[in-house]
């Protein structure tokens, strides 16, 4: 691909700038509101996963003991109780590594708006997770939901790390 | 970019403050979280044999209900900073059975009542009373001597608090 190519594939979508909310109000601030959004979800996952770190999630029995608690909190007869007895009791400490560290790969991604999409489709599988995990509670469904629009949208190429990696490397799917 | 990358190191070390959380207890006797937005706690509480006849019935039963949806929804904020003003205390709707005694199948309802569920103190305030969650004593407020318990409580299993709930619910309308 021609450099003339690759400039045009990287500035196909508009730039978020403030000189765009001046030219074209409804569109920048739409834009900025989910540049926001995203950066607020992301420090969200961050904020989980530093509570994560600060307990010993990764070498400690603190994940054994925070699921075999919310098996008590559940319906015996449930699936999401069923579900935690099966298979994440008895895997707490890789459950454990992989919400950890899927909390920081989530939060990095949608802080920086790096590989954002798949971090959107991380946080909306993560909150299913949750859900399925008998952590359900209302607030699942707007976190997913804002996890799909991050993921249906191109918000890493508005402040974000994605725009340029997507300019380097056109064709790589993980910066769309 | 280099702003970007700036302004990406300043939030992600924001959100990792040294703030602290509130400590997970796994050894308390009433383990009531301050946290479960979808908890439907059964709390028994009976008063020592020896003690008077005082305000409070010799039994009663502390229902803490789960929350409303949209205060479930509105936990979003509570995570999303959860590592700069840890949540240490959780206001839950109440219904409250008084039970005359154990074996007499009378009961008395009161609705639309408040605990709260300190996290610092790891009490829960219940009105009029309170018990502390490390091991479950059950204290008037206003008693003469406060340092003394008045009572006892036990949180029941899921299973064992629906029961006892349905029992409860059918000896009122019985009554009526």
């Amino acid at each position: 691909m021609s450099d003339a190519a690759v400039q045009a594939a990287g500035t196909a979508r508009p730039r978020f700038s403030f000189a765009l909310v001046r030219s074209r109000p409804a569109l920048g601030t739409g834009i900025g509101f989910i540049v926001v959004l995203r950066i607020l979800y992301g420090l969200m996952w961050a904020g989980g996963a530093v509570n994560k770190f600060q307990r010993d999630y990764l070498f400690s029995d603190f994940p054994l003991k925070l699921f075999t608690q919310r098996l008590t909190e559940l319906d015996p007869a449930s699936f999401s109780a069923r579900f935690l007895e099966g298979f994440v009791i008895p895997n707490s400490q890789l459950v454990g590594w992989i919400v950890a560290w899927g909390e920081v790969a989530i939060a990095v991604g949608l802080v920086f708006g790096f590989m954002t999409r798949i971090a959107g489709f991380g946080s909306a599988l993560m909150c299913i997770m949750f859900g399925i995990g008998g952590y359900y509670d209302a607030s699942l469904i707007p976190l997913i939901l804002i996890g799909v629009l991050i993921m249906v949208l191109p918000t890493g190429h508005w402040l974000g790390l994605d725009r340029r990696l997507h300019q380097r490397y056109p064709n790589a799917i993980w910066f769309k | 970019m280099r702003n970007l990358i700036v302004i990406g190191v300043v939030i992600v070390l924001g959100a990792c403050s040294p703030q602290g959380t509130v400590e997970t207890d796994f050894d308390l006797k009433i383990m009531i979280s301050e946290l479960c937005t979808t908890c439907n706690d059964v709390l028994r509480c009976e008063q020592s044999a020896d003690r008077p006849a005082g305000e409070l019935p010799p039994i009663v039963v502390y229902n803490l209900l789960e929350d409303s949806v949209w205060a479930q929804i509105a936990t979003i904020w509570e995570y999303l900073i959860q590592n700069i003003r840890p949540k240490i205390q959780d206001e839950r709707a109440m219904t409250i059975y008084a039970v005359e005694a154990a074996d007499s199948g009378s009961a008395q309802v009161i609705t639309d009542q408040q605990a709260i569920v300190d996290a610092v103190n790891r009490r829960v305030l219940v009105p009029g009373a309170y018990v502390d969650q490390r091991d479950g004593r059950w204290y008037q407020l206003d008693a003469a001597d406060q340092a003394s318990p008045i009572g006892q409580c036990e949180l029941l299993g899921f299973q064992a608090g629906r029961e006892l709930l349905a029992s409860l619910r059918t000896a009122i309308q019985e009554e009526q």
